[in-house]
């Protein structure tokens, strides 16, 4: 069965659509997360070798957390290079050996007696979220304990781009309106297009739309176009796809991205 | 420490990275306020430690979502609480300062979130993680063990019953 058609713009209030995406970017709160992280169970996981090192408030950042915080580094850069259906590659794998959720919940699954005790008690161990605090995004390194992270070439800088585009083209009455800190920034814009290209183009593309709109010339500017070329092509659209990745191609002669557009277009003029 | 088991611990803090947020979402969608959150995702990914070998690479997030769903329903049973919806969940805005556009997309994103309760667990449940996750439909229809039909018929008459909401409720107010 072919995955489903995506819910049309034009079927639906984009109202609601936009709200949805809203939600969908709802994220941890940095110190929660900065907390928690800190918290993980130390040592090698599996075997049930590993001993949680306490409630979430119990801070033990060892050595193993700060490993573990290059390895995060590493992973900024960077999810515009991924190929294009990771979720399928997810599908073979887990047929090979995946839990189900009743496995995962089996008793053994949830937990020890001393585990559990940490549950059943409402008062949060970890601080409650800032709501001053800007949402950042979750490619960033968010560790506050480990401010030595290496900076990683791919990673945008979102900051300085923002700025620069604080004046706006002055159409006024949307989020061009908004002061840049409280735009939507690139990269989620982006990061959420990329997780919908494939279950949903059209919303992809949305969200495509909706960053030139923010960010003509922003800093991600060829990945945004790199989406742009895959969207249309995911939703048909095959003359308006091969002429989106013949734009970027003249634009961005030297781009990181310029193999993997040169093979769609490739495919697109071959079918 | 051998070699390979840093490599273990590295990918753990990895999945860790990578899926916090989604495991928080989905743990506030199950209806876990703030406040107890941070414990639950704790324990989901002390769980994922402890069954690390078990789960593979590419199923780790449908595992947590798995994970979640249950430690979310044994919180509630404990706690004797309803569902928290609304409140409990409403984001945050990104500033103090709202201009009238930021008000309207936090008072939107609060109206979809009580819809969404609204649609019942079974569909709400596929078309959060389908239309918000972006999972495919088949990744959908495993995690939750159900047929492949079954969730897209879900799919379907959650998007038309949301809409329907949406029209009701969000036309005079938005």
């Amino acid at each position: 069965m072919n995955e489903p058609t995506p819910w049309r713009e034009e079927d639906v209030d984009p109202a609601l659509l936009e709200a949805l995406d809203s939600v969908a970017a709802d994220r941890m709160p940095e110190a929660v997360r900065a907390k928690l992280r800190a918290g993980l169970p130390e040592g090698p996981p599996g075997d049930g070798g590993g001993v949680a090192s306490g409630p979430a408030g119990g801070g033990a950042l060892g050595a193993a957390g700060a490993v573990g915080l290059l390895a995060a580094a590493a992973l900024l850069g960077f999810w515009a290079f991924r190929p294009a259906p990771p979720p399928t590659d997810t599908s073979a794998a887990s047929r090979e050996r995946s839990l189900t959720p009743e496995e995962a919940a089996s008793p053994r699954a949830t937990s020890s007696s001393s585990d559990r005790a940490t549950l059943g008690v409402a008062e949060p161990r970890a601080p409650r979220s800032e709501p001053a605090e800007p949402p950042r995004s979750r490619t960033e390194p968010t560790d506050p304990t480990v401010p030595a992270l290496r900076p990683v070439a791919s990673e945008p800088a979102a900051g300085p781009s923002s700025a620069r585009e604080g004046g706006g083209d002055g159409s006024g009455g949307d989020e061009r309106a908004l002061p840049p800190r409280e735009r939507p920034r690139e990269i989620d814009l982006l990061d959420r297009a990329q997780a919908r290209l494939e279950a949903s183009p059209r919303r992809a593309l949305a969200l495509v739309r909706r960053h030139a709109r923010l960010y003509p010339e922003g800093v991600l500017r060829p990945e945004r176009e790199v989406l742009r070329v895959e969207a249309l092509a995911r939703l048909g659209r095959r003359d308006a796809a091969a002429a989106a990745a013949r734009t970027f191609l003249a634009a961005h002669p030297g781009a990181a991205h310029r193999a993997r557009v040169e093979l769609l277009l490739g495919e697109l003029e071959s079918e | 420490m051998t070699q390979a088991a840093r490599r273990a611990e590295d990918e753990f803090r990895e999945a860790f990275d990578r899926t916090a947020d989604f495991v928080w979402r989905v743990l506030a969608r199950h209806g876990v306020p703030e406040a107890v959150r941070p414990d639950l995702v704790q324990e989901a990914f002390a769980v994922l430690h402890r069954r690390w070998d078990e789960v593979a690479t590419g199923a780790r997030r449908s595992f947590l979502y798995g994970v979640c769903r249950r430690l979310a329903s044994d919180w509630r049973r404990r706690a004797h609480v309803r569902r928290e919806v609304g409140e409990a969940s409403a984001p945050e805005p990104s500033s103090d300062s709202t201009p009238e556009l930021e008000v309207q997309r936090v008072r939107r994103a609060r109206l979809v979130r009580r819809l969404l309760d609204e649609l019942g667990e079974r569909k709400r449940e596929v078309l959060v993680l389908h239309e918000l996750e972006g999972w495919t439909m088949k990744e959908v229809a495993r995690s939750l063990e159900i047929p492949l039909k079954t969730a897209y018929g879900r799919l379907y008459a959650g998007r038309r019953e949301l809409a329907a909401l949406w029209a009701e409720r969000a036309g005079g107010r938005s």
